[in-house]
């Protein structure tokens, strides 16, 4: 298995992972909407996963990077871009205060990243399985 | 009045064919009331003559019940009108028009062209027409704009009906209004029946059905049961009449909640008092002040069973707590001089009962000016205070009142001055307004929950980033009160305070509050406005409820809306400071309409612009200032840009807007929004961001009654006072009658004249060089204009008519606030120094000032936006 194969796996298990989270986030905000959760516990609970999964993605782009594989660093530099913004502003972080008024965008935040790293995460697959079958050809 | 009897060929005097035709629909507006009949003001001239000007409107003598006068059929050329002296053409074609009748058709309309009609702002709103049965009973008392306001007193039928309207559609809610003067107490009632499903409670809007054991609830039409004890007295074994009941009768009630509605016993009145006593307030003498108004107001403070706890906390560059004992006389200071984890010493010593201690607080605060007076300390230690006091009352809740002079300048939630003048009027100005310090917004997020609110009064003469501070005000309910440049040696700034601050402490809060509105199905609340924290998408939670500030929704359609009443209904659940757990209900019914029209016969624009105002205070904070002024400018042209044939106004001449009558003053009241403190241009003017932000806060939370007087002031002419003015009504015995305002123009100002301008927050009197001298020898008891300066102005008590008048006027007008605000009596001679004059001069929004638009530019700005 070469470096490439195990950049792949990696991506594959992160967006994976990723997805789960975005999900789980959507279904925090509906619940938020619905009045089973207060704001502020969402809040404390939501802001605990925002740089776990900032640093999950950005380590993701850089062994992409590091791998020279353009493609899959280039599909995700347009979100690393947006976090770094995100941080750069200060607005990460959920406000318990504000989260009613921006509740619309952070849900259509929610749903595109879970599209994005759904396709990510085939795409990966597909990544992998093609290194793999031209590692094994290359063998034979 | 020729251009209106003649040549009905013409295109532009089609309206009197339209406006005969309006009269004979047969839905004309019932018990619109009859509006007064010239707009001419007397000329300027001596009191006497103007005892016999006929044409003069009087509010509180117009006939200003709302009388049903269906069968309305006078004649657009009435013969009153034609025998006017020729003032401007235009607006006597406008007065006639406008006036004579038109308003009793289905849409009146006005035309925006000379200076507006600022006295109907005094006139009493159109009534709410409900079908007949609506209520249970036929002697019921309707919900009191007061409590609870619409933009709209009636409710469109469906979203596209409102999206074609263009209008705003919101409400407004004064929940722990406390009573006006001769205001009788809102009834209790002790037994809460509320619907099984959606929670709403009963209502003078109820049906009772099955014979009378069930009743069907307005809101969702579930059928509930009727209780035994509603027809029954079980204690007394005597059949009762239900309809006697308060909650069948007042739209207004307040209930007894059972332990069910306490998820702990209800808390104690908590005050915690965050005095700065660094070197800035030294010098300005805040200290002494403050502490002698809070001695002052210990026995005001609401404590009728002895519970109300209090704490003081003085920082400078450490934390001074007092130990407090009741055998004591003598309070312990002990100085805690670790800001990084400051500890509480004796923690059950510092936080005590205020009955039981009562010796050794007075001991402190009446000492407490003179303890810091050799103080060098430049620090301010905020951050920490904050954090001990929050650990002081964690367990209970209450109040912790900041009072400093300071900028929080070390520590945790150390401040820097960011002030920039040259960023007024550019885009940085926006991010002034915006908190700077993460300190702060961590600090919300610990104490949301913790029933604890935040209040500040600022007596600072540099910047202290209030913009930073605020937030704490905002999202916890708490007021901001600002003293610029406050000096104790001046006797004007230390009344205000005192009076604002003895006011303060003495209502009565709500405390552990949260406040939910419902709505019949179809009817959402988007967004929320005012000092408050949303706790869920309908449940505002407030710490502490105060009993002048005042929430607005925005109203949004979701389906179509069935049946031909629509209602609102408010609950603030609430611990008052007796410890009994209340609910104070309020429901407002508005009937629904079809037709565009009919909606904009039911605008009630103070509540439109007291909206529009708040929704873009809150813009400012969120988004850019520029943002916030251009949305307002956009929606009012939006608003007037109404279609002109459905809604059959008549055509203007050029230069005119044909406009609803209803929204006669919207561009007036937009214009005092745009030229308000909180929203004002700052361009070429430095605005110090402190002040916009105490603005906003003010914006935020005062109810439209109030707001509409600080958007535009009243202008009144002392010199020619109407005859009945200042003196009492007869329909209101105790009610002073006031003169009708004059337009904020300056061209009113004469130089033999004197003047009062009231905007809430200021009050001027101005005097032009050639003022009578028999008026100020009436009123102010000098010989000639020399004799006074320009400045404070403490008006005596003489025994002239006059001053008795004036002295009442002024009385009226302090308790339109409730008392709230205090402000100080500023003398503007006509001479005075250039600011104090600027400082005046702002509030004459109809002229060209501050860089900005005069009325009439404002106008044709609208007319630019319109094509």
């Amino acid at each position: 298995m070469t470096w490439e194969a195990i950049a792949y796996l990696l991506g594959l298990l992160i967006s994976g992972s990723l997805t789960f989270y975005a999900v789980w986030c959507i279904i925090m905000l509906s619940d938020l909407e619905s009045d089973y959760i207060n704001p502020v516990d969402l809040c404390s609970t939501l802001n605990a996963w925002v740089v776990p999964e900032v640093f999950l993605h950005s380590g993701l782009f850089t062994v992409f990077l590091l791998n020279g594989q353009w493609i899959p660093a280039l599909l995700n530099l347009p979100l690393l871009v947006w976090n770094i913004n995100k941080m750069a502003s200060e607005t990460q972080f959920f406000d318990p205060t504000l989260v009613f008024r921006h509740l619309p965008q952070y849900k259509k935040e929610g749903i595109i990243k879970a599209v994005f790293f759904l396709t990510c995460f085939f795409y990966y697959l597909y990544g992998m399985i093609v290194t793999l079958v031209n590692e094994n050809l290359g063998l034979v | 009045m020729s251009g209106s009897t003649s040549g009905h060929g013409a295109r532009r005097r089609l309206y009197p064919e339209q406006i005969t035709s309006a009269y004979t629909q047969p839905n004309a507006q019932a018990g619109a009331p009859p509006l007064p009949s010239s707009a001419g003001y007397p000329p300027n001239a001596a009191p006497s003559q103007i005892t016999q000007a006929p044409q003069f409107f009087v509010p509180g003598e117009a006939p200003a019940a709302p009388v049903p006068n269906p069968g309305h059929q006078r004649s657009p050329a009435s013969p009153g009108y034609a025998a006017q002296d020729p003032m401007a053409s235009l607006s006597n074609q406008f007065g006639n028009m406008g006036f004579s009748g038109a308003h009793n058709a289905g849409a009146a309309s006005a035309l925006l062209a000379g200076p507006p009609e600022i006295w109907t702002l005094e006139q009493p709103l159109p009534p709410v027409v409900l079908p007949p049965q609506t209520a249970a009973t036929p002697h019921y008392v309707p919900c009191d704009g007061k409590h609870m306001r619409s933009t709209l007193n009636c409710v469109p039928n469906s979203a596209s009906l409102l999206k074609k309207s263009k209008l705003l559609f919101g409400i407004t809610f004064t929940p722990f209004k406390t009573d006006d003067e001769g205001e009788s107490p809102l009834p209790v009632v002790h037994d809460i029946v509320r619907c099984r499903r959606c929670r709403t409670y009963l209502n003078p809007y109820v049906r009772f059905t099955d014979g009378g054991y069930k009743w069907l609830c307005n809101l969702c039409n579930l059928k509930n049961e009727v209780p035994a004890f509603f027809d029954y007295d079980a204690y007394q074994q005597v059949p009762v009449d239900r309809f006697q009941r308060p909650e069948l009768s007042h739209s207004v009630v307040e209930y007894v909640a059972p332990a069910q509605y306490m998820s702990r016993p209800p808390q104690p009145p908590v005050y915690v008092f965050i005095i700065d006593v660094s070197h800035d307030a030294v010098k300005n003498g805040s200290i002494g002040v403050m502490a002698q108004a809070i001695l002052e107001s210990l026995d005001r403070i609401p404590n009728t069973d002895g519970r109300a706890m209090v704490c003081f906390i003085t920082v400078d560059s450490a934390l001074h707590f007092y130990s407090l004992t009741p055998e004591g006389t003598e309070p312990q200071m002990l100085v805690v001089p670790d800001l990084d984890d400051p500890f509480l010493p004796y923690p059950n010593q510092l936080l005590v009962n205020l009955s039981e201690c009562r010796p050794a607080i007075d001991a402190l605060l009446s000492r407490l000016g003179e303890m810091f007076l050799g103080t060098t300390a430049t620090g301010f230690a905020l951050g920490p205070a904050l954090q001990s006091a929050k650990r002081l009352i964690q367990h209970i809740g209450g109040k912790i009142i900041v009072c400093h002079s300071a900028l929080p300048n070390i520590k945790a939630g150390a401040l820097k001055n960011r002030e920039d003048v040259k960023a007024a009027g550019t885009a940085k100005e926006s991010d002034l307004l915006k908190p700077a310090d993460p300190f702060y917004s961590s600090f919300i997020q610990q104490v949301l929950g913790l029933q604890i609110t935040v209040d500040f009064f600022v007596f600072a003469s540099g910047y202290v980033d209030l913009a930073s501070l605020a937030p704490l005000a905002r999202t916890s309910g708490g007021s901001i009160y600002m003293y610029p440049g406050f000096l104790s040696t001046r006797p004007e700034d230390v009344n205000q305070v005192m009076s604002e601050m003895k006011r303060f402490l003495s209502r009565d809060n709500g405390w552990e509050a949260v406040f939910r509105i419902r709505a019949s199905p179809g009817i959402r609340f988007p967004a929320y406005y005012g000092h408050h924290f949303l706790r869920s998408t309908d449940l505002l939670a407030l710490p502490n409820v105060s009993p002048d500030h005042c929430y607005a929704a925005d109203v949004a359609l979701e389906n179509d809306l069935a049946g031909p009443v629509a209602f609102f209904q408010s609950a603030l659940l609430y611990t008052s400071s007796n410890g009994e757990r209340r609910i104070r209900v309020a429901t407002l019914a508005l009937p629904i309409v079809s037709q565009v029209r009919d909606l904009f016969r039911g605008i009630d624009q103070v509540a439109v612009a007291a909206l529009l105002a708040k929704k873009a205070a809150d813009r400012v904070l969120s988004a850019k200032l520029e943002d916030a002024r251009k949305a307002v400018e956009f929606k009012t042209v939006d608003m007037l840009n109404v279609d002109r044939a459905e809604l059959g106004l008549i055509n203007g001449t050029l230069g005119q807007i044909p406009v609803p009558r209803s929204l006669n003053l919207l561009p007036l009241l937009t214009l005092g929004i745009l030229k308000g403190d909180a929203l004002r241009s700052a361009t070429g003017v430095h605005h110090p961001s402190d002040l916009r932000t105490a603005a906003l806060a003010q914006v935020l939370t005062l109810p439209p009654e109030i707001l509409q007087t600080y958007l535009l002031a009243k202008f009144y002419p002392l010199h020619e006072l109407s005859p009945e003015a200042g003196l009492p009504s007869d329909q209101a015995p105790n009610l002073t009658q006031l003169p009708p305002p004059l337009n904020l123009s300056s061209e009113k100002l004469a130089r033999h004249g004197v003047f009062l301008l009231y905007s809430v927050t200021e009050q001027y009197v101005w005097m032009g060089r050639d003022a009578h001298p028999n008026l100020l020898r009436d009123l102010f008891s000098v010989g000639s204009y020399n004799e006074l300066t320009s400045g404070p102005l403490r008006l005596p008590q003489l025994d002239t008519d006059i001053s008795r008048r004036v002295h009442a006027i002024l009385a009226r007008l302090a308790a339109l606030t409730r008392h709230a605000f205090a402000p100080t009596l500023q003398l503007v001679k006509e001479d005075a120094p250039a600011q104090l004059r600027s400082q005046f001069h702002a509030h004459l929004v109809e002229d060209k000032n501050m860089n900005m638009m005069s009325y009439q530019q404002f106008l044709g700005f609208i007319r630019e936006k319109m094509q």
